[in-house]
């Protein structure tokens, strides 16, 4: 990665998590540069789900900070939310909403320029074959799974966060969600994913291990992806 | 906020039970008319169109609160910081722009019945300019159910009780807050500043208490 372009996305420190007696983990040191893929990896799926709930401001920390693109994510954690986005859960009831809506719902507040997120929508759309009129709460799965690739390809969050996209998912779909992946990186989105090692050492430019309360680099690849901060 | 007015827009647009609260609605107020001219029921009021509007707000207490709590989006607790994070806006956001939402569908409801405001106006001779004006104070009626019904879709796990809830706490208010014998204007805009008050408080409760998701 070239050293001129490249800008800390993600960065915590000292996060710590404690759920009543027990601690998840401490004094945890996190950083993620901009277009990198970040691969997180856990003895225990449950602990990797809260790391990544916690990057993502669906949960605070105990203790610690994170800054996302230069912003405290626990001060400020409403203001970092139009920076990223997470995927992991199912997503809030769609009753109603089309493709095209929910597309347009979640560019409005970070593609403010509506020319260019409309292009943008009509773009993921094509990419990942999504029929723009179905509703989202008749989508199949396997065009559920597109339906988060074209999210985060029209909306172009700086960080994507997403815990076990490979769940049970077909091979078809696999290829393009991995084929998309590596495009929203290289367009210099930071993402981090969380998963099981075979899953995501594709994708991944580092892959760390959540084991025991700590973070342990776990895998490392420089041939995957090229230089995303070059891009 | 245009985005997510226009997606609870669509999701509260997308429910059945807006066509059958405004057939309830006109079903009722026309066999109350059909009623009256049997010559029952007999409430106080000299004509049927005076009956009409000291009946209506009851009524409305009760149909409306079943549409809001049918008809709004379900998201609540965790689902509403999920919705909150996806379309990055703070939950406040997202409080306003569902109350707005349903003020709108519940006016529609309380508009379809005026065809039959109009007949029971020309059956007592009345002007037609106070069966429109009879219309404000009962659109400030709107908000005031409104902001009750959404208060009471965020805190209820199960639609029946947001509807119950949201009902007696409407009536409750309708009971307290002082209005005329027939719904004045002034009744009208003191219903809506004490749903938009409501609204308020409620938004600003969501910022701090669905600022993150469960544990």
């Amino acid at each position: 990665m070239s050293a001129t372009t490249t800008k800390t996305m993600i960065r915590a420190e000292r996060l710590t998590k404690r759920i009543g007696d027990s601690t998840l983990f401490s004094n945890i040191d996190l950083r993620v540069d901009s277009g990198e893929c970040l691969g997180i990896v856990a003895a225990n799926g449950a602990d990797r789900s809260v790391l990544l709930r916690i990057l993502a401001t669906l949960v605070p920390p105990s203790s610690g900070s994170i800054d996302i693109d230069g912003i405290d994510a626990v001060r400020r954690v409403f203001a970092v939310r139009s920076r990223l986005m997470y995927f992991g859960e199912p997503s809030p009831a769609d009753g109603g909403i089309r493709v095209r809506e929910h597309l347009d719902l979640v560019t409005a507040v970070r593609q403010p320029d509506r020319q260019c997120a409309r292009a943008a929508i009509e773009d993921a759309l094509r990419r990942t074959a999504l029929p723009g009129d179905a509703l989202v709460d008749e989508l199949p799965p396997r065009l559920g799974h597109r339906l988060t690739l074209a999210s985060s390809l029209a909306a172009g969050p700086a960080v994507l966060v997403l815990d076990d996209p490979f769940g049970p998912i077909e091979p078809e779909t696999r290829r393009v969600f991995v084929e998309c992946l590596r495009e929203i990186s290289q367009r210099g989105t930071t993402v981090v994913l969380g998963g099981r090692e075979h899953d995501i050492d594709s994708v991944c430019h580092r892959i760390v291990r959540l084991e025991s309360g700590r973070l342990a680099p776990y895998f490392h690849s420089d041939l995957v992806l090229s230089s995303a901060a070059g891009m | 906020m245009r985005a997510i007015l226009r997606r609870e827009l669509v999701v509260m647009g997308a429910q059945p039970g807006i066509t059958a609260a405004i057939a309830l609605h006109v079903g009722a107020t026309l066999a109350f008319l059909l009623a009256w001219n049997q010559g029952v029921p007999l409430l106080p009021g000299t004509n049927v169109y005076e009956q009409l509007q000291v009946i209506e707000p009851w009524l409305l207490v009760v149909l409306l609160s079943w549409t809001a709590a049918r008809c709004l989006a379900p998201e609540r607790g965790d689902r509403m910081v999920l919705l909150s994070v996806l379309a990055a806006v703070p939950p406040s956001r997202i409080i306003l722009a569902r109350t707005i939402a349903v003020v709108v569908v519940l006016a529609l409801v309380v508009a379809a019945a005026f065809p039959v405001v109009v007949i029971a106006q020309q059956m007592s001779a009345v002007p037609i300019r106070t069966a429109v004006t009879s219309l404000v104070p009962l659109l400030g009626l709107v908000v005031l159910i409104a902001a009750i019904a959404t208060a009471w879709t965020v805190a209820a796990a199960e639609r029946l009780a947001a509807w119950i809830g949201s009902a007696l706490t409407s009536g409750l208010l309708l009971v307290i807050l002082p209005h005329a014998f027939l719904p004045h204007l002034v009744d009208g805009i003191v219903w809506a500043l004490t749903g938009v008050s409501i609204t308020f408080v409620l938004a600003a409760w969501s910022d701090g208490a669905l600022r993150y998701c469960h544990e």
